[in-house]
């Protein structure tokens, strides 16, 4: 039998451990962190590619930081409500967001301010643009006739994205200044409406990364007719480029995370490098080969992602203004 | 047939029934509590799908799918906040019914119709899945605003209120829904520089707050009244074959709608219950009576969201386009088991999609007695007496709001709802019109505005399209006719006052 005072020790010892195994779990990072689960932003709906990437990628960090991680998805206003809410939370790196091309146009447009408000952290993919078109248009099947057509009918060719004044539209623009065409963009909300378009040859030529569309090429239910890549990709080698085609844009949507400016540093550096454990596991790997997402060397660390920024940022404010959306 | 044993075979294992009815409850109570929906619910699952074979996880995504589209009625019906926004519409009757006295019969019918609805639609995609499909590609831009503009033509005969109220609030509706970014030139638009507006109203929130905080200001305001009305006992009551045999038309047009909007990408349940709701109104031989607390009205709504949720899974299975919020998340359950949806998926792996087609045959019929139970479950909040269960449903209302995306300015936008609901009910202005024009405004403006690009700005082109011109035609005739007959026969509806509760 063991005496009340044995017994009120050992169960003084069994609530520590319990309380010691639940609430002192600390991480192995500065100064424990991380100790609780952290947060991750998501300005756009749930499904979609950039979704896909950071529940992916968030799969096994969740097992190397030793915590569990959360995915918000928060759409609306071309992610300003998410950048908001992000701000709104403390700088201490429980909160990650998916710091996206459309932060930086958000930035030129005087609607956020990225290099104010947020801390790079890793870029993790680089992804590449595609224009596709429905088999059974007539008046094109391939990028030359498609521009062929384009001059011969001015304002004719109608192009779909997502959203007005992204990434999307830019490339189209781009890609229109250069060939010396004029044409017309028609946006759409959500990218699905936008493949339907031109499944049901509403609109002539889609935008898109191969990832989301993959059955339909396969199927032969979009044909894709340009890559904008420096070299032609052995998924679809008869697909041209656009550097064979003397078009030089190569630019296509990356896809990274930050933090809200102030984190600090030990715990930026930190997350950058358990991230980069995750992008290397097996089950993340799988996922980027399957969604032809390993096609470009991708990875960029805090510094380095920070610095594309900058670049990317002049970059959209000439472009933008060259189109006229900024005066 | 040989597709149909394997099918069989996966979906009539222990294992698997355990999970599509634990799938469908999960759903139910998911819908049934505001805040939490079916999106949120397949998207917490996913990770626990990684585990699973991939048809066994993927049976439990479409069984959380198919309960979760039913479950935001039960609320709506008991508490007038919508659990889910496939709900919103069913709470125009359901409630005023629950009121009634009638909760028990109001939840039959929700109960019973989405269960058809569900079939319906399910039967139909298991049919004829790539034919649909082409029936959706072939909608374009003029014919999704011939859908909205039908809908909203239907503002008119809504009951409950003057026609020029209904109207007033109706156009206010539509200013309302032009907030936020501008779909086509990214301007941004009367957010008067408050970033809580620039991702526009949400008309959910709109909807809890001018419905649930306006109906618990309206009831403070009487007084402990309202607490000897409440009844104690609420228990499920299926209508009966007669009741039913009423409802035929209704119900089966209600199918259809539901099957059609729902295979159209990007356009879901909700839409396709505002568009129902409007249809039944439009085919009605008492359409002033809609708003009151009818069966038709909860018929309509709850038969086309439960048959546009599987209207949405063809679009989904056969080109891997999602029809929904709630799809484009199971496309990512797919993914998780490295399959990609779409056209390729379906020849290659024809034995997967009958198993789902199956499990949502059974999803839908188990839906009967999940229903019953978490109706049940929710009916005890009945019995609290109201000056206790308003501040809960205070609390449940402002949670719902927040939940939506996560954000208070949600929670704020809300409550300048509720007080506006509040004059509204007040003044006896219908708040029905405001929700149907925030829903419907926003596709409105949008598809017009898309297809005038798309047309080199040419109207006539919307009328020449076989699809988009019958409808436009059809909406405006009876529109005009409404119009006519109230004017003609009763010529009080327009100017004077009606007696009748207001929604």
């Amino acid at each position: 039998m063991l005496s009340v005072k044995k017994c009120f020790r050992l169960s003084v010892l069994a609530v520590s451990s319990f309380l010691l195994a639940f609430t002192a779990q600390a991480g192995d990072g500065p100064d424990g962190y991380p100790e609780r689960p952290i947060e991750v932003v998501v300005q756009y709906g749930a499904g979609g590619g950039s979704d896909n990437f950071v529940r992916n990628l968030m799969m096994p960090a969740a097992e190397i930081l030793g915590v569990n991680i959360n995915v918000t998805n928060m759409t609306g206003g071309a992610g300003v409500k998410a950048s908001k809410y992000v701000l709104a939370q403390p700088a201490d790196g429980y909160t990650i967001y998916n710091f996206s091309p459309e932060q930086l146009i958000n930035t030129v447009l005087g609607r956020e301010n990225y290099s104010e408000e947020f801390a790079p952290l890793v870029q993790v993919q680089q992804d590449m643009s595609m224009f596709y078109v429905n088999p059974d248009n007539k008046n094109f099947q391939t990028a030359e006739e498609l521009i062929a057509y384009a001059k011969a009918n001015p304002g004719k060719v109608q192009f779909t994205g997502t959203t007005p004044t992204s990434p999307d539209e830019i490339i189209i623009m781009r890609f229109a200044k250069a060939a010396g065409i004029d044409v017309k963009y028609v946006p759409f909300d959500k990218a699905p409406k936008s493949h339907a378009a031109v499944l049901g040859g509403h609109l002539d030529v889609l935008h898109e990364e191969p990832g989301s569309v993959i059955s339909l090429i396969e199927a032969k239910k979009l044909i894709p007719i340009i890559v904008f890549n420096d070299k032609r990709l052995d998924k679809f080698p008869e697909v041209p480029t656009s550097v064979e085609l003397g078009i030089d844009i190569t630019s296509g949507r990356w896809r990274g995370l930050a933090v809200k400016k102030g984190t600090p540093q030990p715990i930026v550096d930190y997350l950058a490098d358990a991230l980069k454990k995750a992008a290397d596991s097996e089950s993340y790997q799988k996922y980027q080969a399957a969604a032809l997402l390993d096609q470009r060397p991708g990875w960029k660390g805090p510094e380095e992602f920070g610095k594309f920024w900058e670049e990317e940022y002049q970059a959209n404010k000439e472009i933008l203004t060259e189109l006229g959306y900024v005066k | 047939m040989e597709i149909w044993f394997t099918a069989f075979h996966n979906v009539f294992s222990p294992m698997a029934m355990l999970f599509i009815c634990g799938g469908v409850l999960m759903g139910v109570m998911l819908g049934a509590i505001p805040g939490l929906n079916s999106t949120m619910g397949t998207a917490l699952l996913i990770p626990f799908t990684y585990a699973m074979d991939a048809t066994t996880g993927l049976l439990l995504l479409a069984a959380v799918y198919c309960g979760g589209t039913f479950g935001g009625s039960i609320s709506a019906i008991l508490f007038n906040v919508p659990g889910s926004p496939e709900a919103s519409v069913t709470g125009f009757d359901g409630y005023p019914m629950a009121k009634a006295g009638k909760a028990g019969k109001a939840l039959g019918i929700a109960i019973l119709c989405s269960c058809i609805g569900g079939l319906f639609s399910v039967g139909i995609m298991n049919l004829i899945s790539p034919q649909l499909a082409k029936v959706a590609l072939s909608f374009s831009e003029p014919e999704y605003f011939a859908l909205a503009f039908a809908a909203l033509t239907l503002i008119a005969s809504l009951g409950g209120t003057k026609m020029t109220k209904a109207f007033l609030v109706g156009f206010v509706g539509l200013l309302i829904a032009t907030i936020g970014i501008d779909p086509m030139s990214g301007v941004e638009r009367l957010t008067f520089g408050w970033s809580g507006l620039i991702g526009g109203v949400n008309f959910i929130v709109a909807l809890i707050g001018a419905f649930a905080i306006g109906e618990i200001l309206m009831t403070a305001e009487k007084g402990s009244k309202i607490d000897g009305e409440e009844e104690v006992k609420v228990s499920t009551e299926f209508p009966s074959l007669v009741e039913m045999l009423k409802l035929k038309w209704n119900v089966l047009r209600s199918a259809v709608i539901g099957t059609l909007i729902g295979i159209l990408p990007g356009v879901g349940a909700t839409t396709a219950s505002f568009v129902g709701y409007s249809e039944a109104v439009r085919w009605s031989k008492h359409p002033e009576k809609f708003g009151t607390g009818i069966a038709d009205g909860i018929a309509a709504p709850e038969t086309c969201n439960n048959a546009a949720a599987g209207g949405a899974m063809v679009p989904l299975l056969t080109l891997g386009i999602p029809g929904s919020a709630t799809t484009a998340v199971i496309i990512g359950g797919f993914m998780v088991h490295g399959l990609q949806p779409g056209p390729m998926l379906f020849l290659n792996q024809p034995d997967l999609m009958y198993s789902i087609f199956l499990a949502m045959y059974v999803s839908n019929v188990f839906m009967l007695f999940a229903g019953v139970i978490v109706a049940k479950l929710f009916s005890n909040f009945r019995k609290i007496r109201y000056s206790i269960l308003g501040p809960c449903i205070f609390v449940f209302a402002t949670v719902g709001a927040f939940g939506i995306s996560n954000s208070m300015s949600d929670v704020w936008i809300m409550f300048a709802f509720g007080l506006l609901g509040y004059v509204m009910k007040k003044y006896d202005y219908s708040v029905a019109p405001l929700i149907i024009a925030l829903v419907l405004g926003g596709l409105a403006e949008e598809s017009l505005r898309r297809g005038m690009r798309m047309e080199d700005y040419d109207l006539i082109a919307f009328l020449s399209r076989p699809i988009s011109g019958t409808i436009l035609a059809v909406a405006l005739a009876t529109f005009l006719y409404t119009l006519y007959s109230r004017m003609r026969h009763k010529p009080n509806l327009l100017a004077g006052e009606m007696k009748q509760p207001s929604l």
